[in-house]
């Protein structure tokens, strides 16, 4: 007597199904169902969550050190922290240059869980600062599903240099 | 089971999981200006200028595309707008306040003109379903800002200021 196992069922499903369908017709309509209806509720979904105020970086975000990755503004930052090389969390270093377009973030202050706009623009115009403070923190982006919505950009185009330096957080409004 | 019902139920049960967390994930709707912060303003800047060059200004310019049809479709059809994670309302209050507030005429209103009429949610919807595919976005920009230059007093820069997309980063 053969015992009915996992694999015996699976196999037995799939011998009936080989003979009584095509392949192609069978894959065409998973196929057909996974990419009409996941695919494009996958970045909505991921979008949203990131606004939520139970994000893991916001758990864990503190207000005390700029020079941490888990710095609270930091929470959608991709680059090397001015405030580790000479500049502060909003201002650059000597003899480089503010860019003029950044990418924007909403990071919620774990002091009054209020949320801020916060904008990371880079420094420009010597070349990339040494220092081990890298941070890439990927609140709201989605780069591959939405390449308009990937961070890892260098914002220095506009500028006379497009050598980049290290990246600040700027505060530059509520998110209300 | 059939092929084509196991195929059915599984589809059945993936829309059901993508669907609850999308639904469960929307973002709570925030003011207009915060939106534009942090969806636009980073590029465009957070009071509407950054680099006229690159990436076209706002300030005191993008009202005047309300001056026509075609430009007020060619606003809620631009791909990053139309395409953007946020509903219409939402959508419409945005564009409001970028082409009535940010982007208004700089100076008093102009005699006897009709007052710029809001984008609406649904018209914002209808939209963004047919947003811009082609290729020389730029081309067809330059076609409707002409127009808006010519005939509706809009500024010269509107024309000359932008000269197309940045390369992209390496």
């Amino acid at each position: 007597m053969t015992k009915l196992t996992l694999d015996s069922l699976g196999e037995r499903l799939t011998r009936r199904m080989a003979g009584s369908v095509s392949r192609r017709s069978a894959l065409a309509k998973v196929g057909g169902f996974l990419s009409a209806a996941v695919l494009p509720v996958l970045p909505v979904s991921k979008a949203g969550a990131a606004t939520t105020p139970s994000s893991a970086f916001t758990r864990n975000a503190q207000t005390k050190d700029p020079k941490t990755c888990d710095y609270w503004r930091y929470c959608a930052i991709d680059g090397l922290l001015c405030s580790c090389c000479g500049g502060g969390v909003h201002t650059c270093p000597p003899g480089t240059q503010p860019s003029a377009v950044s990418w924007v973030g909403t990071c919620i202050n774990p002091d009054d869980n209020k949320s801020y706009l916060i904008a990371y623009r880079d420094c420009c115009g010597t070349s990339a600062c040494r220092t081990k403070c890298y941070c890439d923190s990927t609140e709201r982006e989605t780069p591959v599903y939405r390449p308009q919505t990937d961070n890892d950009v260098i914002w220095c185009f506009g500028l006379s240099s497009m050598s980049y330096h290290c990246s600040t957080a700027a505060l530059v409004g509520i998110a209300e | 089971m059939t092929a084509a019902a196991l195929a059915a139920a599984l589809a059945a049960v993936l829309i059901a999981a993508a669907g609850g967390r999308a639904h469960a994930g929307q973002p709570p709707s925030i003011s207009p200006k915060a939106n534009y912060i942090e969806r636009c303003g980073g590029c465009h800047g957070v009071d509407g200028r950054s680099v006229a060059a690159l990436v076209p200004d706002l300030k005191h310019t993008a009202g005047y595309f309300l001056c026509d049809e075609e430009a007020r479709a060619y606003v809620a059809r631009l791909p990053n707008v139309a395409f953007s994670q946020i509903n219409d309302a939402d959508l419409a209050a945005m564009l409001n306040f970028v082409v009535l507030d940010l982007g208004a005429r700089d100076g008093p209103p102009q005699p006897g003109a009709a007052a710029p009429r809001p984008y609406t949610a649904a018209e914002v919807g209808r939209l963004r379903r047919t947003a811009l595919t082609i290729p020389d976005l730029k081309a067809y920009r330059q076609r409707i800002v002409g127009r808006l230059v010519a005939r509706c007093a809009a500024p010269d820069r509107l024309l000359t200021d932008y000269q197309g997309p940045p390369t992209p980063s390496p």
